[in-house]
């Protein structure tokens, strides 16, 4: 009985992977973010993108023109959450379709884990994420695109 | 019966694992702290400073822009300004200023990317060529102030003291933490020096993500360093070329640092995290005239707070330490979230550091506390 009790526990154990824990733990941050903070429920399908440009967007251009390449060839609405306004990115967000800017300038999304200094984006798809990852050049390099 | 035995003995194991080594020495009683404040005007957020003393006046200089002031500590007057720039494109070939200390008033030594330069009566006697524009030399290494390791001039042997790197290792990688780590250049030669000083073990057995800084002040032959996981100060004498370990674990560390797995090397999340959720001893400093140590740490915290929000490294809880010359723990004080580790220094007065205040914004003064121990 106590075998097959502890047999069970480490099969359970082994199946819960730290990504799938990390997916879900990311997925209801930004679902209570969306919900207690925008008063709006996640889309259905779409792609969230959270950039942290609190300073120097302009040190990681090459990063959002990559990112606004593959944004562009994708249908599904787009949300930008930038923490102030940003000529700059705000000039690469303009040529890319189907998309709305919010702003977080009072940065609560720090309160929802959204904010340790990374680039966020969400891919949303049938009202679960399909896929999350932090914006990074490396990151987009393995990118064809984002779904 | 015997399943629930090695259950037992292996989480009994588990949180031994967890469990510090304390050899800290304390002594019977804590000193106490007493503490002034003084204001000047400076209407800029200052990053990079530096302190000395000559003829018995105290100066606390700081670098806004491509400018250096230095304000006498007594009057709180600005008496000198320095540009440091003394060349077009000079930024562009050598970087930028990331250090700088005195050898008394007429002497500066600025540390940029690709040069140490040295000023006599602000004029630039000397491009000292260091890391990419010295190949010879720094082959598989910098020579760099990341942000917590200011440069420091031995006046004795004509040398600049700092911090080193490797720069083809990745920092999860073991080698990124067997580099020598302390290094000095002649300001005579050019020629540098590495000294026998590496991270600490746990560093090359672990990895501890971006909680991976090194802490350094110097004074006279010795150099002391700090690291954020490990208890333990090093003292290492740059004479000698030796180094002695000082157990140094604060009253108010429970656990020690939860090592980072690899596999979130790439994740700035990830270390971000954790680094705000491990136990973490930041800045050090020595006070030449009390000969006793002062050393921040940052208490361990949970990743979310009791009502579920999420915590910042903002959050955690600031503790100073100060340690005698037999190296004893005098005392451990809990400082309020104002207290800003990151810019403070020693005067004769006592430990400055700096306090953030609405009044700053609001007058553009900056604040500091001057912390005594008796």
């Amino acid at each position: 009985m106590y075998r097959a009790t502890l047999l069970s526990l480490l099969i359970l154990i082994s199946c819960y992977s730290p990504s799938e824990e990390r997916a879900n733990e990311k997925f209801n941050d930004l679902a209570n973010y969306y919900s207690n903070v925008l008063n709006l429920s996640l889309p259905k399908n779409g792609i969230i993108i959270i950039l942290q440009n609190q300073r120097c967007s302009s040190c990681r251009l090459s990063t959002f023109l990559r990112l606004s390449q593959l944004l562009k060839s994708n249908i599904l609405p787009k949300t930008f959450l930038l923490s102030k306004n940003d000529s700059t990115l705000i000039n690469i967000i303009s040529t890319i379709p189907n998309k709305v800017v919010l702003f977080d300038t009072e940065n609560i999304r720090k309160d929802y884990g959204l904010d340790y200094a990374t680039d966020l984006v969400f891919l949303l798809k049938e009202s679960k994420l399909k896929n999350w990852f932090e914006l990074s050049n490396a990151n987009l390099d393995n990118l064809k695109s984002i779904e | 019966m015997k399943i629930i035995s090695i259950i037992l003995i292996s989480l009994i194991l588990i949180i031994s694992c967890n469990v510090i080594n304390d050899k800290t020495k304390r002594a019977a009683k804590q000193l106490q702290l007493m503490e002034k404040e003084i204001k000047f005007p400076c209407l800029k957020k200052i990053q990079i400073y530096s302190y000395f003393e000559q003829h018995g006046i105290e100066y606390f200089c700081y670098k806004i822009k491509d400018w250096i002031y230095c304000m006498n500590l007594k009057t709180k007057i600005v008496e000198d300004s320095i540009n440091i720039i003394f060349e077009k494109g000079e930024k562009e070939k050598y970087g930028e200023v990331t250090s700088f200390c005195f050898s008394g008033s007429d002497s500066i030594f600025l540390l940029m990317d690709k040069a140490i330069f040295f000023v006599e009566n602000k004029i630039r006697k000397k491009v000292i060529p260091i890391n990419e524009l010295d190949s010879s030399q720094f082959t598989s290494f910098r020579f760099a102030n990341l942000e917590n390791a200011p440069i420091y001039y031995d006046n004795k042997m004509k040398e600049i003291i700092g911090q080193v790197y490797c720069s083809t290792c990745f920092q999860s990688q073991k080698s990124f933490y067997k580099q020598k780590i302390v290094g000095s250049i002649s300001i005579e030669t050019g020629k540098v020096k590495l000294y026998n000083m590496s991270y600490p073990d746990i560093y090359v057995m672990q990895y501890y993500g971006f909680a991976n800084h090194v802490y350094i002040d110097n004074y006279c032959n010795n150099t002391y360093l700090s690291f954020p996981c490990d208890p333990n100060i090093f003292i290492l004498n740059r004479y000698s070329n030796k180094y002695e370990i000082i157990p140094a674990k604060s009253i108010f560390q429970n656990n020690a640092a939860r090592p980072l797995d690899t596999v979130f090397a790439n994740s700035r999340e990830e270390k971000m995290k954790h680094m705000v959720t491990v136990p973490y001893y930041t800045e050090l400093r020595y006070d030449k005239n009390r000969e006793v140590i002062y050393r921040f740490y940052l208490k361990e915290l949970n990743i979310k707070t009791s009502s579920g929000k999420y915590n910042s490294f903002d959050n955690k809880q600031l503790i100073l330490l100060v340690l005698n010359k037999n190296n004893e723990v005098v005392g451990e004080y809990p400082l309020d979230k104002y207290y800003n580790n990151y810019i403070s220094f020693v005067g004769k007065d006592g430990l400055y550091i700096n306090y953030f205040s609405k009044e700053r914004f609001d007058t553009g003064k900056i604040v500091f506390k001057i912390l005594t121990f008796n």
